[in-house]
């Protein structure tokens, strides 16, 4: 990622924002922006089943590569303690989400409540295969210092679903 | 003559209603923080507070961690700072896609402290130097000035606050942009009396 802050989507933002100043295009901007937000409105007004987001994310690392899933796989690596820079020394998935999953977890570091994970006891979860990814991508560089494989993200969230 | 002396006493008329205005809105603001400004400082004439989070996106991802912080309380070149270097975020990883960054940075940079109309944001602005670039709110010398008084045993040494970065946990009402003196609970200490 850019940290070239003269550049790239930098630049374009601060563009963007003070054309947007000069014009008073703010106005216009969420005045469509509001409109196409109601015409969206009935389409995602209540949270979706999650089970057809997760077929979808499931069936994409099955053409990434991925073999047969896992419960009992991920199971094992959403314990597995790893070692991480102080003060975080022993990292798992359950220093944020806890190891009960129908229970809220707590940020290791903010505190702030994270809701629980079981889609079973949580049906605003696993939305979007968008924010699926982004937190694996996020929570994995976090716990193990890396990126999970397909295979791994898939046997989470065979895990997760089964809770 | 008459004309002459209708239109000097409209003018003393327009001082004493300008005076006034000054005076009085100078005095209901005063007394919140202490520091005074100049009556003639139209700063003192914005909405108090700084303004709540108004973006659904904004809400989304930059709530989930911690309260969604108001971008009133920080200057652009801040925030420029922060959206570059999201894969190391005060020890998390923060990181997002071009387009939503964008996104939100568009929104944060529209309502930044040097751009917000709102009292608290220009007192941050006041308190900054021009070449320094503060990753935090809490490392503002304005945030710093204001919390002075409030002792290590109530923040860090405070399991349920843990950390000056959690103003929720202490301004009952962060999330509307509110941080009035009389509206702060310390958890397990009590409400704040100065
Ligand atoms: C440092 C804290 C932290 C750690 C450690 C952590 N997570 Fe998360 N995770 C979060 C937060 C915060 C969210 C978003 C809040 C929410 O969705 O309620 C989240 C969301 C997720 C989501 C998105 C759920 C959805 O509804 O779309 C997945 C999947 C996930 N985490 C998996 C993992 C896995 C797998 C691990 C271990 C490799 C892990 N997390 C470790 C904090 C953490
Ligand atoms: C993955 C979790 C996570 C996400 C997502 C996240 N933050 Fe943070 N943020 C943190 C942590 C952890 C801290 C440090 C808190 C502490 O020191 O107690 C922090 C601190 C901050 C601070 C400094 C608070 C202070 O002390 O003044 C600001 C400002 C901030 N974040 C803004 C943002 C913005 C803007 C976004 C959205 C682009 C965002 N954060 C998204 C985890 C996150
Ligand atoms: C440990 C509890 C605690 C936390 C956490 C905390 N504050 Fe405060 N804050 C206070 C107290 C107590 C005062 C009043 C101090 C005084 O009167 O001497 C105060 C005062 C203020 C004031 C000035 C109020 C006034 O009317 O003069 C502002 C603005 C403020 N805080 C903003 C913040 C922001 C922004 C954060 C998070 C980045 C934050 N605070 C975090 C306890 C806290």
């Amino acid at each position: 990622m850019s940290k070239d802050l003269g550049n790239g989507i930098y630049a374009e933002a601060i563009m963007v924002h003070r054309a947007e100043i000069k014009a008073k295009f703010v106005n216009r901007y969420s005045a469509i922006l509001v409109g196409g937000l109601m015409m969206l409105l009935p389409a995602c007004a209540s949270a979706n089943e999650s089970g057809a987001t997760i077929d979808n994310v499931l069936a994409g690392y099955q053409s990434a590569g991925a073999v047969e899933f896992s419960r009992q796989r991920g199971e094992a690596l959403w314990a597995k303690q790893v070692v991480g820079a102080e003060p975080f020394s022993s990292r798992s998935c359950t220093s944020c989400h806890g190891a009960d999953l129908k229970k809220p977890g707590q940020h290791v570091q903010t505190k702030k409540t994270i809701a629980p994970m079981s889609a079973a006891a949580n049906s605003q979860r696993y939305q979007t295969e968008a924010d699926i990814e982004k937190w694996f991508l996020r929570n994995c560089k976090w716990t193990f210092g890396r990126e999970c494989s397909a295979q791994e993200k898939g046997d989470f969230l065979t895990y997760l679903r089964m809770q | 003559m008459k004309i002459v002396t209708a239109s000097v006493s409209a003018i003393t008329l327009g001082m004493i209603i300008t005076a006034a205005v000054f005076f009085s809105t100078d005095k209901a603001w005063s007394d919140e923080d202490g520091d005074k400004s100049a009556f003639w400082d139209i700063s003192d004439l914005k909405r108090p507070g700084v303004a709540a989070v108004s973006n659904e996106l904004y809400l989304k991802e930059c709530g989930s961690c911690h309260m969604a912080y108001p971008p009133g309380l920080l200057p652009e070149k801040s925030w420029v700072k922060m959206m570059g270097e999201l894969e190391n975020h005060f020890g998390e990883n923060a990181e997002l896609g071009d387009a939503v960054r964008t996104e939100l940075l568009v929104y944060m940079l529209n309502n930044s402290a040097d751009k917000a109309d709102y009292r608290r944001s220009k007192k941050i602005m006041r308190s900054l130097s021009a070449d320094e670039t503060v990753d935090r709110i809490s490392l503002t010398p304005y945030f710093l000035r204001k919390h002075d008084e409030v002792p290590q045993r109530f923040v860090a040494d405070n399991p349920k606050v843990r950390s000056f970065s959690n103003c929720d946990a202490c301004h009952l009402n962060a999330v509307k942009g509110n941080f009035n003196e009389d509206e702060i609970s310390i958890p397990g200490v009590g409400y704040w009396h100065d």
